[in-house]
Parts: C-alpha cells; structure tokens; sequence
C-alpha cells in the first residue's frame, strides 16, 4: 500500500529559487559559451542548394535571428563574419543577454542586436526585434521548453520567417534518447529534493541513480547509448549537467512532431544540416538500402534512419515555401558551391559518418586536401581537377571533405566586405577573455562566416602571433607555456591532464608545430 | 545546450548480451474495475483522506472513456448520479450510447459534439475520472483536458488519472509512431504496416535491438494476430506520461496527489537496496518517479484531490478495518502496470476454518473480522494483499434506489450472446463493480444474489 504521507507532493528545494519567469528551464546556472559552425549563413546555403532549393543570396543585406541565443557568442560570430548582415539574439535569461551584449559591445558589432525577452513576448510585441527574417537558429532550446513555449517558437517562425527563408531547428531525438527521459526526470527531482544549487546537487544526485540502476531497479538495463550517457555523468561538469538533464520539460521529440509543428509555419524540410544527410548511399548504414527503398514517403524514411542509427541530435533545415527550381538552376547552384581548408593534413584513418565509416580514396582526395591547404575550392573547381566526375560527385567529396573536417562550406566569392576587420575585433575580445580564463576553443574566420575549432594551445599561439610573437615553432611554444604557467594550467591528451613539465611541452610543440603548418589555410580563411 | 553524439552509434550493431524483457502490453480492458466511484474512494479512505460514500456522488465526469464500460457500470450502480462523458473518439462514444440506449441509463449524459471536453459538462463534479485520453494526447490537448477536469472538480471532489507511462512506454514510442504514420498514409494490412520494422529487426537495427523492452515489444506485436496490429494496437496514438508531469500540471490548479487507486504493493517484489530508497525519497513526487523507475510499472491510476481532508491516524486506521468487503475474483495482475506481477491468492491471506470465506460470499465481512487473531498492522497488510489479488472488493454501504433495476438492465444488455466474451460483464450493485461473466456463472445462487446480480 501507497504510505499515507500529508506532505506537497511537489519538492519546493531548487524549483522555488528560479523563480516563475524560468519556466522549468534551467536558468540557475549560466550557459557556457557554445558555437556552432552550421548555423552559419554559408553554411545553411549550401545545405539548400543540395536539398534543391535555391542558395541565399549571401550578397544582399540579410536579417538573421537567433531564437534562444544563450551568451551570444555564436550570434556574434555571424555578426562578425557578416557585417551587411542585420543579427538579431533574443533570450529570457538577463544573465546570458548581459554577456553577450558586452561581447557584441567589446567587438564593436554594430549589426548584432540582443534583446531580453521570452517567446510569448516576441510572439505578441510584433515590433519587438526583426519583423521579417531570413534566417532563423533554434539550437539548444526546443527540447527543453514547454509544450506552450514550443507553440510560441513556431508562431515566431510562422510571423517573422520570410518567404524564401531558412529555419534550422535542432533538437535531441527521442531515437538516442528515449530511455533517458524518465531517468533524467528522477535526476530533476532528486536535485529539486536536494535544495542545494543545482551545479553542487547534480554530482550526488547522479551518483544515487547510478547506484539505483546498479541494485537492480527494474527499469534498467536501458539502451546502450544512454546507459553511456548515465555512467559519463560522474565525469560531467555540474553546469552542463544541469543544463542537460534538469530541465522540467525536457522531452526527447519524434521527427513527425518536429515537422507536423514546422508545417504547421508554412516550412518544408529540405534536409538535414549535416550535407551528406540526405546523401543516397552515405547517410544509411550498410544493407538498410532496401528497406527505406520501401518508404517513399520522406517523412517514413526519415524515421527509418533515425531508428536504424540511434539518432540522438536532429538538426533540421526547413524552408518556409517550396521553390521550384529547374536543373539547370541546380547545377548552377551547385557548381558555386564552395568549401575552404581547415588545414588538416590528409589522413588515411577513415571518417566516421553517423551511417558507415568511410576511408577516403587518396588518389582523388589528397590531392583536393592539399589544394585545400592554402586555398578554397568550388565544385567546378573539383571537375576541373577530376574531369571524369559528375557534378554529383563532386558534390559528394565536398560534402565528405567537410564531414571529415578537412574543408567547411565558405561565403562564396570571397570574405564579406569589413569581416575581416570586424573578426579580428572580435578574436582580440576572445584572447583577452582566454587570458582571464575563459577556455575558448573558437576563433572567427571571414571566410567561413562563423567560427572554426582550434585546440587551446593552438589559440594561445594564434593569440601570440596576432600580438606580434614571430609564427615559428620555438617562439611559439615558449609563448604557450608562459601563458598556461602564468594561468596555472597545462595541457591534456588524450583526456589526461598532463603536469611533467617536458612531457607538457612536447605535447605544445607538436601542437604549436601543427598550428604552424596550417597557417596558410587559416590565412585563406581570413584569420591571419 | 546540445549533445552531439553522431559519432557514438554503433549502426546495425546488436548486442546480444541484452537479455531479454517482458514488453509493455496495451491495456484491452472495456472494464476497469479500480476507476468505479466504489473502488477510488476506498483508495482515498485508505490513503487517509475523509470522503462521503461514494452513493453520496451527485455528479460524475469521464473525461476519455478507453475501458469504455464503466461509466456504463457507474450509472448503472449510482442511478441517482448524473454521469457525464466525453471522449475525442466518436467510435468510442457511440458504442457507449448504445450500451446506455439498450440498458436504459438516462443518468448517462454522453457530449456527442466533437470539441474540447467543457461544453456540455458545466456543473462541479465530486469525481473526475480521466482514462486514457492523456497518454495519447497531443500536449496542448492534453492541457486542455487537465485544465477542463481541474474546473469540474468541486472542493474536495476527487480525480482519477489513468495512463500509460514514460517509464513503461518510452521507449516505444518511435516504433509506434512510425507504423502509425504508415497507417495514416493509408495502410491497413499489417504486413505492409509492419514491412519496415521487419526489415529493421532483420538487419540488427540498434534501436530495437539494445531495449530490451522494444525488442520484446515488437515480438510481441509481430507476433499478434494480423487485425489487433491496426485495430488494438495502434488505435491510439502513443504519448506516455509521468507521475511528475501530471502531479505538477495538476498541482498549479491545487489539486494534490492521494494515492495510487490499486492497493498493489510491487515494491515487495523489488530488491531490499532498490525499495528502500524508494521508500527514502524526499517527497512525495520522487518516491513515486522512483517507484516506477524500480519496478518498471507500465501503467497508473493516480488519485488525487481538491482540497485534501486527512484524518487522524486512528480515524482512518478505523476505517480501514472497517472497511466491507466480499469475496470476487478479479483479473488484477494485468491491470497494475507491472508486467511480472504475482498477486497473493486470498486461499494463501484467509485463515483455514473456512466460516471466514463463507462470510465473504454470503454477505461480506469487515476486515477486522477477516483475520481476527492477527494485529491491526497485519490484520491491514493481509486484506492489503486480498485486495491487491483481486480476490476480494469493497462492499457499498448501501444501495442507492433504483440500483438494482438499472444493474440488471445493464447485465442484460452486457451478456447478450452477439457481444465478445472481453465484453460480457455481471454488474454488482452491492459492490459497484461489474465482475467478468466467466467468474459470476460458477457462483452459486446464494453468491449471486447476495453480490446482487439479479440477471443473466
């Protein structure tokens, strides 16, 4: 029998420190800083064009709106990389919109706009932020929210989204995460129990589930991607943890609710953002050909995949109206397709695709990284080089090559007028944070539109060349010790953090060493 | 705030060190004895709670009829009460008019209108049950239907939530939705509805092969007689929910959490490590959450209220023992949500002499008279289990007028030989309930009518 118990059935701890405006989000600790590369316009534009659908038009003044923006730094790096471009960020949280407008202030961004507001807000105040878009973000947001706070997010899109507009919405799937709905549930709870903060409750009460799972609750074992996703929790960061898992409405979603809602704003799902998603062969696992051949339907097939590869993050591209495009206009299209190098070397260990691994044919593919090693290429670049391809394939290596991080989609014809200048601006900020402290693993580069990953030790170079440190191994190294000494930190491999002085700086020196080589890419990407 | 784990699949992997699961079923029941007006409020005078016998009831809301039979049942047993009903389902609503058309229940009001469920159904209610329609809702219905219930409830008026749970179906979820959307598109045969999860299951697909409980799942669906697939199993759509998700929706309208209305206790099955911590659980929601985590239970009633009305302990410890109850032989173990569950016979709770069991058809006993050498503690914990088992039912207080005519109609109506057996059903007015036709036709004469089943 149920003991009789008098007490609120519902814990008051955590839930009644964050106050009525958080909605269940998690608003007592604040983001981290986070970017993400493909939310970018270049980025977004080559994705329409394979889904065949025209290109942005990257050469017109463009509205650009980040719904549930965070800290900004992702929305800052667009205003950055896009100086024609008007970047608009909206988030409820005072905290994250604090930052990032002093981000955007200390970069002198004067095209990023950031506006504290939740969704119902921006929904009934038409005048409030952009009226017409042409690009709209939702990253890290939609899985999270209410089921009425969704209902506003696609009534922002349905208003604002311009005919011919891009929406990309990315959201955990229910296919990597079902089983870790109710337990994360149960963290919540436990947390909210707790009554300390929740980046101080989240590490005992992650302990006390895992042990749960491990006396032989019933409900376990779970999915094997989940059950990872439960045992990493000892290792995770309180902040992130919280943020992940303490959500009252996070909810792993299915694809058709995602795009019955998107239809429901006049979108179309044109693929997803990763280019080789809707790749024939690349984007289903080995043997499964025949059984999506028997689901015509894209929205079945989408399903299929997802169930077949765990799916655990969607990032779907939606066009609000179809264009009908002719062949022609989509090998155009496609012929202006361009990708810069990140400066990678070419390796013969394979890619990993969510589908299949994939080892690239080093007699066409090195040669393409290699030219990607100081420059940019366009498909019509890659037929020169490989007469005997179809524009299909060509297409495809672009799209492998950025799947591998060898090369990303870049803004084509060349960096946005003033981009250059305004990324530096920007990158300066980020070096005087990184001296403070902040780890930032980014920099903006011009060419991409948006910011590109480098290891910290390769920033901290980056950061002693654009402070004039001559760009040679040894000066280099010695300036990145100096640094991480002064901070009191070190560098890590292979996860461990290393403290021996000289294996420490080996370790620099071949990072440094690695930077050194990939100048010349990165000078291609404007960020030299 | 995002987790990319694109390079985390193992695709077309198996593993086959997963063992294998007891899947969750979908629930068939057209009766649900544990949602009669009877049974919810001994749940309630069990949990503590003061409440008016449930023959007091002016006025009864079913917000979603999936066992669609009893509110039949519940106006046939309280004539005297205005049963109201909606459903999103008009099948569903139909066949419940016919039932109520044949058995002459005028105290049942059906809304036939489609649309939310506040139109017709305007007075305060004393109870409000809710079943099914929440986990196959889409959330802004579902929010619609919490919000309209909460505004039915008059103070102190209780609430019964049925549904199919995160815990249990979760993961399910995906897989359903998907053969659903063929469906939609205009499938009906099963082979066709079920070709892509056949083809997943043979190439090893990861998503079913490492849940164990999707696995077990989609044998058992593929292995269902073709017209269940469409007609049973997918009939609704599938959105499970938690016991936090509706205490906390319910709670903003200050409507609390009671009790489970079963009296089962699977906790007893759970290892001593695992039910201790649940037993732990600083409040009241996470014991709940952990409950369902522990035993992997499938499905709840939950019982709540406007306004809770506790009495002392030994007020309520009173009425437990007084509680009436008579012998039956309900089908509990697949009612409870927890799939391995194993209920206690009541031959293995009684005591031997057999005068005990022989008071239990005659004319029910108290439960203090049941087991009259043991403690109160025991003598409760004994007809916790007998209750639990199915094996004996609360006994109304009294009959209310008319009970008996309206309950003989409706068993009339509900044993007529063209009806499916899962359909024929004796309705007990000294009990509230109705009790399957294969028990009610091995009992005695005496038996039946002093469960007051006057025809067959």
């Amino acid at each position: 029998m149920t003991p009789v118990d008098w007490s609120n059935p519902v814990a008051a701890g955590r839930r009644s420190g964050l106050g009525p405006w958080s909605d269940g989000y998690t608003t007592d600790v604040v983001y981290d800083d986070q970017v993400v590369r493909e939310i970018c316009p270049a980025w977004l534009s080559m994705v329409s064009a394979l889904g065949v659908q025209p290109p942005l038009d990257l050469g017109r003044p463009l509205v650009w709106l980040d719904v549930g923006c965070g800290t900004g730094l992702m929305t800052c790096a667009v205003a950055a990389g896009h100086p024609n471009v008007e970047v608009w960020g909206v988030d409820f949280n005072p905290a994250h919109v604090e930052r990032a407008r002093k981000l955007a202030e200390a970069a002198e961004l004067a095209n990023a706009t950031f506006i504290e507001a939740d969704f119902a807000t921006m929904v009934d105040e038409r005048s409030l932020g952009p009226t017409e878009v042409d690009i709209i973000v939702v990253n890290g947001v939609y899985s999270w929210v209410s089921a009425r706070t969704k209902r506003n997010i696609v009534e922002i899109i349905s208003r604002r989204l311009a005919p011919g507009g891009l929406a990309l919405v990315m959201y955990e799937a229910a296919t990597g995460w079902s089983s870790m709905e109710a337990l994360a549930e149960a963290l919540r709870l436990t947390v909210d129990a707790d009554g300390r903060e929740a980046v101080l409750a989240f590490g005992d009460a992650a302990a006390a589930l895992t042990d749960f799972a491990a006396a032989g609750a019933g409900y376990f074992p779970m999915g094997n991607r989940e059950t990872r996703q439960m045992h990493s929790w000892a290792d995770l960061e309180g902040g992130l943890g919280a943020h992940e898992y303490l959500g009252a409405h996070f909810k792993p979603l299915d694809v058709q609710d995602v795009h019955e809602a998107m239809a429901g704003a006049k979108c179309s799902f044109i693929g997803g953002v990763h280019p080789l998603d809707r790749h024939a062969h690349y984007s289903v696992p080995p043997g499964y050909a025949d059984v999506l051949a028997a689901s015509r339907d894209p929205l079945s097939r989408e399903m299929i995949r997802d169930l077949a590869l765990q799916t655990a993050l969607r990032s779907d591209v939606f066009r609000r109206g179809l264009a009908a495009v002719t062949p022609a206009e989509h090998d155009a299209a496609l012929r202006c397709l361009e990708i810069g190098g990140l400066g990678r070397d070419f390796e013969d260990t394979p890619i990993e695709l969510p589908a299949m691994q994939v080892a690239l044919d080093p007699r066409f593919h090195r040669p393409l990284v290699e030219a990607l090693g100081s420059g940019r290429l366009t498909a019509g670049d890659l037929l020169t080089m490989h007469p005997a391809w179809s524009l299909d394939d060509a297409t495809t290596a672009m799209a492998l090559l950025v799947a591998g991080q060898y090369a990303t989609p870049v803004v084509p014809g060349g960096v946005a007028p003033g981009s250059v200048d305004a990324c530096r601006r920007l990158n300066r900020v980020l070096g005087r944070e990184r001296r403070l402290g902040r780890q930032h693993g980014w920099i903006a580069a011009p060419a991409t539109g948006t910011m590109v990953a480098l290891d910290l030790v390769e920033v901290l170079a980056l950061d002693g060349i654009w402070a004039g440190v001559t760009p040679e191994v040894g000066t280099l190294r010695t300036h990145v010790i100096e640094c991480l000494t002064g901070q009191g930190m070190t560098v890590r491999h292979e996860g461990q953090l290393i403290w021996e002085p000289e294996a420490a700086a080996g370790i620099v020196h071949e990072r440094v060493a690695h930077l050194v080589r990939r100048l010349p890419a990165l000078d291609a990407l404007g960020v030299t | 705030m995002r987790t990319d784990d694109r390079r985390d699949v193992e695709p077309g992997k198996d593993d086959a060190s997963a063992p294998r699961s007891i899947p969750p079923r979908v629930d068939l029941r057209r009766f649900r004895y544990e949602l009669t007006p009877t049974w919810l409020q001994m749940s309630a005078t069990w949990a503590g709670e003061s409440v008016g016998a449930a023959s007091t009831f002016d006025r009864i809301a079913w917000l979603g009829c999936r066992s669609v039979l009893t509110p039949a049942v519940a106006a046939a047993v309280h004539p005297q009460t205005s049963v109201h009903v909606w459903d999103p389902s008009p099948a569903r609503l139909a066949g419940l008019a016919s039932v109520a058309r044949d058995a002459a229940l005028s105290n049942l009001v059906i809304q036939e209108r489609p649309g939310p469920p506040d139109e017709s159904i305007v007075s305060p209610c004393d109870l409000v049950v809710v079943d099914g329609v929440l986990d196959s809702s889409d959330p802004a219905r579902r929010d619609q239907v919490l919000d309209a219930a909460c505004s039915l409830l008059r103070p102190g008026a209780l609430m019964a939530v049925a549904y199919r749970t995160v815990v249990g179906w979760g993961e399910v979820v995906p897989l359903v939705r998907l053969l659903r959307h063929r469906v939609r598109l205009g499938q009906r045969k099963s082979s066709e509805v079920l070709a892509p999860l056949e083809g997943l299951r043979a190439h090893g697909a990861a998503y079913p092969a490492v849940r164990p409980a999707v696995g077990a799942w989609l044998d058992d669906l593929l292995d269902a007689p073709s017209d269940e697939v469409v007609g049973s199993y997918l009939a609704d759509d599938l959105r499970p929910a938690s016991h936090a998700q509706v205490s906390e929706a319910l709670a903003a309208h200050a409507v609390d959490f009671v009790s489970l209305a079963q009296q089962y206790d699977p906790l007893e099955g759970a290892p001593p490590v695992v039910a201790q911590r649940v037993r732990a659980a600083a409040s009241v929601v996470l014991r709940e959450t952990l409950a369902d985590l522990a035993i992997r239970r499938t499905a709840r009633v939950d019982v709540y209220r406007l306004g809770r009305c506790p009495v002392e302990e030994s007020v309520r410890n009173a009425a437990v023992l007084g509680t009436s109850v008579m012998e039956t032989r309900l089908a509990v173990a697949e009612t409870v949500g927890v799939p391995w569950a194993r209920p206690v016979a009541l031959r293995e709770c009684l005591p031997t002499d057999g005068s005990s069991s022989s008071d239990l058809q005659r004319g029910g006993s108290c439960v203090r008279e049941l087991w009259p050498g043991e403690s109160a503690l025991n003598q409760e914990r004994l007809a916790g289990q007998a209750l639990a088992a199915g094996s004996i039912h609360p006994v109304r207080d009294e009959l209310p007028d008319g009970a008996a005519e309206s309950t003989v109609r409706l068993t009339a109506t509900l044993l007529r030989s063209t009806r499916p057996e899962q359909d024929r059903f004796a309705v007990s007015a000294r009990l509230g309930t109705a009790l399957p036709a294969t028990y009610t036709h091995s009992l005695s004469l005496e038996h039946r009518h002093a469960l007051g089943i006057g025809a067959s």
